[in-house]
């Protein structure tokens, strides 16, 4: 308990019942053990009761062979052509001109009839239910105790596009959509492996929301894939709406500002990493998949540095750690140099920046929290904003503000270069999460530079190490394959080897299969070869 | 509970300290440079004048300058002890004398004469001061150097900076750091030396010029060595890394030839005779014709002999001059003395009570090879036709 304990207790709040109902786990079991009646009228009635007559509910009462049947769906989410052409047509007119009565009207409904490629029988309401609500069409026939359930899904998606977050010059342009249907289509277009394996789950207590773990079976190590359906299968909410609801409840440590889990819109990116014996969780609803485990390495990789030759690739990945190094200590460095070490400054820069500084009213550390601040805030404003107002804020906000706080002598020159560069460093790390980290460990650095200097600096410097040394991904170390130090892992950490040098997968995921390229395959000539 | 006094506690560590040794970037005044002069009142109290200079950042950048104001401020204070005075003279400047980027110490040739070893321990014991400052003695007063022409640098103090570090173009001055200095005075068998400055009045111009090299016995300045005997010091110890010999022609001793030397390479031998140290110097020279009057003809291998041999000539004179005036002074700033201690040490127990005399009658042998090694970027001269 203790301090924790104390904690959460404030945040609980009062009431009477506030924890979740053991007995009813969805909203639907209630209906877990209803059974049909076998009266069409008498079910169609109870579903519309159920779920309230909404307008969006469509039930086509019919004859088929002079047996009543319904056909129990949700307009919208249901291709209206698919259920005119595979269900109506076949079993109102077909049968009605080509055949004589069956004898198990059932039986010929589920095996001849229907021209539909996925079709499922079930026995209880919840089951029934739950398939209309996620867009089947569910189809109830006289004096028959089970209903049957035709696949029509159909409903008004966003289309395979560019992903928006995640842009590349080479390389592909597809990124995942919200259907989740779409995302593993994605996915298995890319690896036409039959271990490839998709496990479904549905998370969220209202919105039963489609989780997919995704993983290679002959690649990815079993007790990771174990540690993952575990934490999956204990989240008991009411809805998830992203996957960052998951990421919260999975990840290893709540209170590292660090993330522990990577995020991708980018199929080929989420291939690759299950190709490293990794667990991509795709969740219906979102574009973005969770990747686990991660390390922090991974987070200044970009699907580019793969794609482009490695010297390419390598020198923009060295440009972006060396910009994490920008956007998490230059704003601390200037002030403590500024605040404390003077004579570390070449002499042309000092008086430089001493001119700029004459007639500034703050200290250097208040200057600096005034224009980071002024900083985030105006990003954070060019995000939210629609698009062409955002234009006009970061006019006012860098060209006019800028200028003018300049001219006014409240900022320096000085100053204003150094959280531009910040700044600019910052948006160079290709994930988003991990700049954003590193922004708020910034503050926590300016406070140690403008308290101690180059020596709090320093406790800073190393506090992050202990942080990131300490932390763990799935059972996997988060410096990896730096801290535990690996030196064949270091073909893909600061730099990449060419790929007939990257013969194996990173050891620290546990891969079933390490080797994923032939030895001796670089091109060129070698030594006694015969030149062509 | 306990808990949350230990977090209070150690987090309020960060804010109980007040930001110790802090200081705002502006609130310094950044010394360029520090002079000492005697002050002709003579009395103990006032013995010194210190003089330091200050720039003015905002009229050195583009940003507030113009306006016609000066980019730099001296400031004067007299006094006996360098630090007391230089604090009280922060009683005078609004802003905080800051001498972590002073570049140039000035000390005046008769302050230098009465031995610096009081005014170095000042430099020595103050963390704010670097090793690398330079050390000059004026001929005449510190004062009036700081407020000479510093040309296109703006500030007297950067531009005496600047000439000390291009004087290897010329290798007229015995350029030597503060700490090379300081070194230099404790070893035992060797003396201190440092450059000269002075002011040149040029159509009414204060110029400043930094050349030649005071010389030291033990802290006290006892005489120059001239611009030649200067680069003879920097060959012997092997600072040289540049500087124009005029060689006069050997086929028509009217015209003359200039040979920049390029590369350098002194090398020191001891023999003992008879108990007496024969220093022998082996010095082997590389340099390029950067002039030639009336023209040569490079084409033959005589002539090239010949310009050695003329070349060698002259390097050997400069060396020569330069040991007779050590010779004649009895200072050792080439660490004569330290080289035979280092190498017979016993020898050196015997002769060093009276180095000073035995540096006198030293006998030292020198040997100079030259080679020209290119002749620019042509080998003809211009002949008009």
């Amino acid at each position: 308990m203790g301090l924790w304990g104390k904690i959460t207790k404030i945040f609980k709040g009062k009431g009477k019942n506030s924890s979740f109902n053991e007995e009813k786990p969805t909203r639907l079991s209630e209906y877990k053990e209803k059974r049909f009646s076998g009266k069409v009228t008498v079910d169609a009635s109870e579903i519309r009761k159920i779920l309230g007559d909404p307008s969006d509910l469509v039930i086509r009462e019919f004859s088929y062979y002079g047996v009543a049947a319904a056909a129990v769906m949700i307009d919208g989410l249901v291709d209206k052509m698919v259920v005119i052409d595979g269900i109506l047509k076949p079993l109102m007119v077909e049968a009605k001109i080509a055949r004589e009565k069956p004898a198990d009207p059932y039986k010929s409904l589920k095996e001849e009839m229907l021209a539909i490629a996925e079709i499922k029988e079930v026995q209880t309401l919840d089951e029934f239910l739950l398939a209309v609500l996620s867009g089947e069409v569910g189809l109830l026939l006289e004096n028959c105790p089970v209903a049957l359930l035709a696949s029509a899904k159909g409903w008004a998606t966003r289309s395979v596009t560019e992903p928006m977050n995640e842009v590349v010059v080479r390389g592909p342009q597809e990124g995942f959509t919200e259907t989740i249907r779409v995302n593993t289509t994605l996915i298995r277009r890319r690896v036409r492996s039959p271990y490839l394996r998709f496990e479904a789950l549905k998370i969220g207590r209202i919105s039963q929301t489609d989780v997919v773990i995704a993983y290679l079976e002959d690649i990815a190590n079993p007790q990771i894939v174990e540690e993952v359906r575990n934490r999956l299968s204990r989240i008991d909410v009411d809805a998830i709406l992203e996957s960052g609801y998951l990421e919260e409840f999975i990840e290893d440590d709540p209170f590292n500002i660090f993330p522990q889990i990577k995020h991708t819109e980018r199929p080929d990116k989420a291939v690759a990493d299950l190709l490293e014996g990794k667990v991509v969780i795709l969740t219906d609803g979102t574009p973005l998949a969770l990747i686990v485990p991660a390390t922090f390495p991974e987070f200044f990789q970009a699907a580019e540095d793969y794609y482009e030759k490695y010297f390419i690739g390598n020198f923009l990945r060295l440009i972006r750690l060396l910009a994490f190094f920008i956007a998490m200590f230059l704003p601390s460095l200037y002030i403590a140099i500024i605040t404390y070490h003077q004579e570390m400054i070449p002499t042309e820069l000092l008086i430089n920046i001493w001119a700029s500084r004459s007639g500034v009213p703050f200290p250097a550390f208040v200057e600096a929290l005034i224009m980071e601040i002024a900083f985030e805030a105006l990003r954070e404003a060019g995000v939210r904003l629609p698009r062409p107002v955002g234009q006009a804020v970061s006019i006012v906000g860098a060209l006019i503000i800028g200028q003018a706080a300049v001219e006014a002598g409240i900022v320096s020159t000085s100053m204003v270069i150094t959280v531009a560069i910040t700044g600019i460093a910052s948006f160079a790390i290709p994930a988003f999460n991990m700049a954003v980290a590193a922004r708020i460990y910034r503050f926590g650095m300016m406070i140690l530079a403008a308290t101690f200097g180059m020596f709090g600096l320093m406790m800073g410097f190393i506090f992050l190490v202990i942080l990131l040394c300490n932390t763990r991904s799935f059972g996997v170390p988060y410096l990896a394959p730096i801290a535990p130090l690996s030196i064949p892992d270091q073909r893909d950490v600061v730099v990449r080897l060419p790929r007939w040098l990257m013969v194996k997968r990173p050891k620290h995921f546990r891969p079933r299969d390490e080797r994923r390229v032939k030895e001796g395959l670089r091109p060129g000539y070698h030594k006694g070869e015969k030149r062509r | 509970m306990k808990k949350v006094l230990a977090a209070l506690l150690i987090i309020g560590q960060i804010f109980f300290t007040g930001c110790w040794s802090r200081m705002e970037l502006e609130d310094l005044a950044i010394v360029q440079g520090i002079g000492v002069d005697e002050n002709k009142k003579g009395l103990k109290k006032d013995r010194y004048l210190f003089s330091v200079q200050v720039v003015n950042p905002s009229a050195l950048t583009s940003k507030g300058g113009g306006g016609g104001e000066k980019p730099y401020v001296i400031r004067l204070i007299s006094g006996e002890l360098f630090f007391t005075s230089l604090r009280e003279l922060n009683m005078e400047t609004a802003l905080r004398l800051y001498y972590a980027h002073n570049r140039v110490i000035l000390i005046s040739e008769e302050v230098a004469r009465d031995g610096l070893k009081n005014l170095l321990d000042f430099f020595e014991r103050n963390p704010q001061f670097r090793r690398d400052n330079y050390v000059l003695i004026v001929k005449g007063k510190a004062v009036d150097v700081w407020d000479g022409f510093p040309g296109l640098v703006k500030v007297p103090a950067i531009a005496i900076y600047d000439l000390a570090q291009k004087s290897y173009l010329t290798a007229e001055a015995g350029i030597i750091e503060l700490g090379d200095f300081i070194e230099l005075m404790e070893e035992e068998g060797v003396d201190p030396y440092a450059p000269g400055v002075k002011i040149l009045l040029k159509k009414g111009r204060k110029d400043i010029r930094v050349f030649q090299t005071a010389l030291f016995k033990k802290d006290k300045f006892v005489g120059w060595l001239d611009e030649k005997q200067s680069r003879g010091l920097l060959i012997v110890t092997n600072k040289v890394k540049g500087g124009i010999t005029e060689v006069t022609n050997p086929f028509n001793p009217e015209d003359k030839l200039s040979v920049e030397l390029e590369k350098s390479k002194a090398k020191w031998e001891l023999k003992v005779v008879e108990n007496k140290p024969i220093i022998r110097l082996k010095v082997e020279t590389e340099g390029i014709i950067t002039e030639v009057q009336n023209g040569l003809d490079f084409s033959k291998k005589e002539t090239f002999q010949k310009l050695n041999r003329e070349y060698a000539k002259s390097v050997r004179r400069d060396i020569l001059e330069f040991i007779n005036k050590t010779r004649e002074i009895g200072a050792d700033p080439a660490g004569f003395g330290r080289f035979i201690y280092r190498e017979n040490p016993g020898l050196w127990q015997e002769i060093k009570d009276d180095w000073e005399e035995e540096i006198k009658n030293l006998s030292i042998e020198v040997k100079v090879q030259a080679k020209i090694v290119r002749t620019g970027m042509t080998a003809a001269s211009i002949k008009p036709q």
